[in-house]
């Protein structure tokens, strides 16, 4: 069975939740995202530690036209983030 | 490290408050912030291309002499601390002649630890050689060394040019321009040099590494111009010049110039007629890059940076171009950038509606309507949702720039009464030339003159914006100038406010707490319409941001029924009719502000 990925925030990411977006910084190297919309609700699922799949099937639920578009797009949210810094990405044991 | 040339914001931007929290919060953690250095404004110290290594002020208010960072404008500053006083303190990059703006010093995020240049970690509290020290500082002597110099080569340019209407000139590099002028004008040509306002006449300008100089001439024979122009170039590239321009150099007809003064900035005024000369990239013809900066608009306000069209650009096209590209000029790349995401089929924007097409088609412009429909091609491929909420954001976004687009027809009844000045402009510029028209030259021409401190210096018009929402600076100069003229208590606070768009400049007057918020497209329209529709309007309700949005669009939406039937935009606006209008606005405007101070 494939193991599925953990996320984790690194100590080198900084966030703030504004209410209406997020703010992502990385200390290491200055960069700075703004999450609105779905990717703040992902960001705090995430937080949450909601298993990825939880996640998608969430959004799912509200967007069903687009419900087989969504895994994907938030597996490559995800990955957005893990390649910038922001998220760290393990696996479970 | 920033390059822009608009004053710092006397408020910081909630994301970059936000940020600042967050930087601070870490630091103080321990986790020192790491950064990439982008500009040389702190030569020799640090240059671009270095890495700095930034830490926490651990509770110790930084002294002047140390190297501070800190966020504004959705940047960060690595800068010299100069001056502290009690709230706010003084700034300075190295090889800048002026001090940057004040700034708060809650904005300071931490000092400089390390720097790492060609992997060579140079740790300066573990060495000699801090920040502080005289060796890493340029000293105060060269400092006023250069700038007497450059004093003295003013005078010896303007001595040696000789013609009547030169009053201010720039450095040394543009001496060998000067002197290539005679014999390829006209005899009895006249010609001016200006220079819009920079750190090299003294100014306050936090960033700004280069100078743009505007070559106004009088009416000459035909050709005459563009042989210039071509004399110019040739000089540059075959190294005539003693040294190359850094910035741009643009020529024009003092009856354009007129149009200038009269309705705005340079980049409003794309005629064949307005040579535009770079320095390491040329262009003929600032009309070309007038097409491309409306089209490239919508790209740069969806990715909101230069950072943002690099990464793009990277995914979109090979690697070891890239690495030519990043070494070009920004405005360049930016087209590039642009032209790329445009063209490739693996563009994946999605969502873009055929109405829009139609908007851009009804402008009259071909190249705006094809890269409109190449852009709807990529966008379709685009799946949705988007987990950024990219779709929504450029559909808001392409929404502002197409209305940005046709609000530029508003400037179309001034430029039709000349036939050779082109149509497409900026609703700033409008609003300007309004502000232009109510008050007597020499009214604003003095004021400008004591706020630049420079007899005959013009602050000409920054490059384009990077945003649709960054246009209100279009209008900061002259418009903070004059407002400032009307009401000298507020002048200061008007020069230095980044948010310069007359409304809102008005709007941050009574809520300066949001004077961010009216940083954006569409207040000035928003905010004196609403004055004039609304003679019983509640603050409160007519400075709600998003109010201010829909009363945009309500504004525009009659006027985009008119413009489908004409695309000609012909007698669409009266201004004639229009300006007693607006002066009653204004004057409302003034009254809500005494009531405001009052209460």
């Amino acid at each position: 069975m494939k193991p599925s990925p953990v996320f984790s925030i690194p100590l080198s990411t900084g966030w703030e939740d504004t209410g209406s977006e997020i703010v992502l910084v990385s200390m290491k190297n200055g960069g700075v995202s703004i999450l609105t919309d779905v990717a703040a609700r992902i960001w705090r699922a995430l937080v949450a530690e909601k298993p990825l799949a939880q996640i998608s099937s969430d959004l799912a639920l509200e967007f069903p036209e687009s419900a087989a578009a969504i895994t994907a797009d938030v597996e490559e949210f995800v990955n957005d983030l893990v390649r910038e810094g922001f998220l760290s990405c393990g696996v479970a044991a | 490290m920033n390059q822009d040339s608009t004053p710092l914001p006397l408020e910081q931007h909630s994301i970059d408050a936000a940020v600042t929290r967050i930087i601070r919060a870490k630091l103080g953690a321990g986790i020192p912030l790491t950064l990439p250095i982008v500009s040389n404004s702190m030569a020799p110290l640090l240059v671009r291309g270095d890495t700095i290594e930034v830490v926490s002020l651990e509770s110790h208010t930084p002294a002047p002499g140390e190297v501070v960072i800190f966020r504004a404008r959705g940047k960060f500053f690595v800068h010299r601390l100069i001056r502290m006083e009690t709230d706010t303190c003084l700034t300075r990059g190295d090889t800048r002649a002026a001090p940057d703006y004040p700034i708060p010093t809650v904005w300071i995020v931490g000092t400089l630890r390390a720097r790492i240049r060609n992997g060579e970690r140079l740790d300066f509290r573990a060495t000699l050689l801090s920040p502080e020290s005289p060796r890493i500082q340029q000293r105060e002597w060269i400092r006023r060394l250069r700038l007497r110099s450059f004093h003295l080569l003013t005078d010896t340019v303007v001595r040696a040019c000789n013609a009547p209407l030169i009053r201010s000139c720039a450095l040394q590099r543009y001496r060998s321009i000067v002197a290539l002028l005679p014999g390829r004008l006209d005899n009895d040509a006249r010609y001016s040099l200006y220079i819009k306002g920079s750190v090299a006449l003294g100014e306050i300008e936090p960033g700004v590494s280069d100078i743009d100089p505007l070559l106004v001439h009088s009416d000459v024979e035909p050709g005459r111009v563009p042989r210039l122009h071509r004399d110019l170039s040739a000089a540059l590239s075959s190294g005539i010049l003693h040294r190359r321009l850094i910035g741009g150099m643009f020529i024009c007809s003092e009856r354009f110039f007129r149009f200038y003064l009269s309705y705005g900035g340079i980049r409003a005024l794309g005629s064949r007629e307005w040579m535009h000369l770079a320095g390491p990239e040329r262009r003929t013809g600032a009309h070309r890059v007038q097409e491309a900066g409306l089209l490239h608009s919508l790209f740069r306000e969806f990715f909101g940076s230069y950072a943002g069209a690099y990464k793009e650009l990277c995914s979109f096209v090979a690697k070891p171009r890239i690495s030519v590209w990043l070494r070009l000029e920004r405005r360049l790349l930016d087209v590039v950038a642009f032209a790329a995401c445009l063209s490739n089929p693996a563009s994946a924007w999605s969502d873009y509606t055929a109405s829009r097409i139609e908007k851009f088609n009804a402008f009259g412009n071909e190249r705006l309507s094809s890269a409109a429909v190449s852009l709807q091609a990529n966008l379709r491929q685009r799946r949705t949702p988007s987990p950024q909420g990219a779709v929504s954001s450029f559909v808001a976004t392409s929404t502002a720039a197409i209305e940005a687009v046709l609000e530029s027809s508003f400037c179309r009844p001034f430029f039709e009464a000349s036939p050779q000045v082109p149509q497409n402009g900026w609703s700033h510029l409008w609003a300007e030339s309004f502000l232009l028209r109510a008050l007597p030259q020499e009214s604003w021409q003095a004021e400008l003159e004591k706020h630049f401190e420079t007899p005959g210096c013009m602050w000409l018009s920054p490059p384009l914006p990077k945003r649709l929402s960054d246009c209100a600076p279009f209008i900061r100069p002259l418009g903070a100038a004059l407002l400032g003229a009307q009401f000298p208590e507020h002048r200061l606070d008007l020069i230095r406010c980044e948010c310069a768009d007359y409304g809102a400049l008005f709007a941050a007057s009574f809520r300066p707490s949001l004077s961010s918020q009216f940083v954006r497209f569409g207040a000035y329209f928003a905010l004196l319409e609403s004055v004039l529709l609304e003679p019983n309007v509640d603050p409160e309700k007519l400075f709600d941001s998003s109010r201010i949005d829909q009363k945009l669009r309500e504004v525009l939406s009659p006027n985009l029924e008119r413009l489908k039937e004409n695309k000609n935009f012909g007698g669409w606006v009266e201004i004639e009719k229009l300006a007693p209008l607006f002066l009653q606005a204004q004057e409302r405007c003034i009254l809500l502000l005494q009531t405001a101070e009052q209460a």
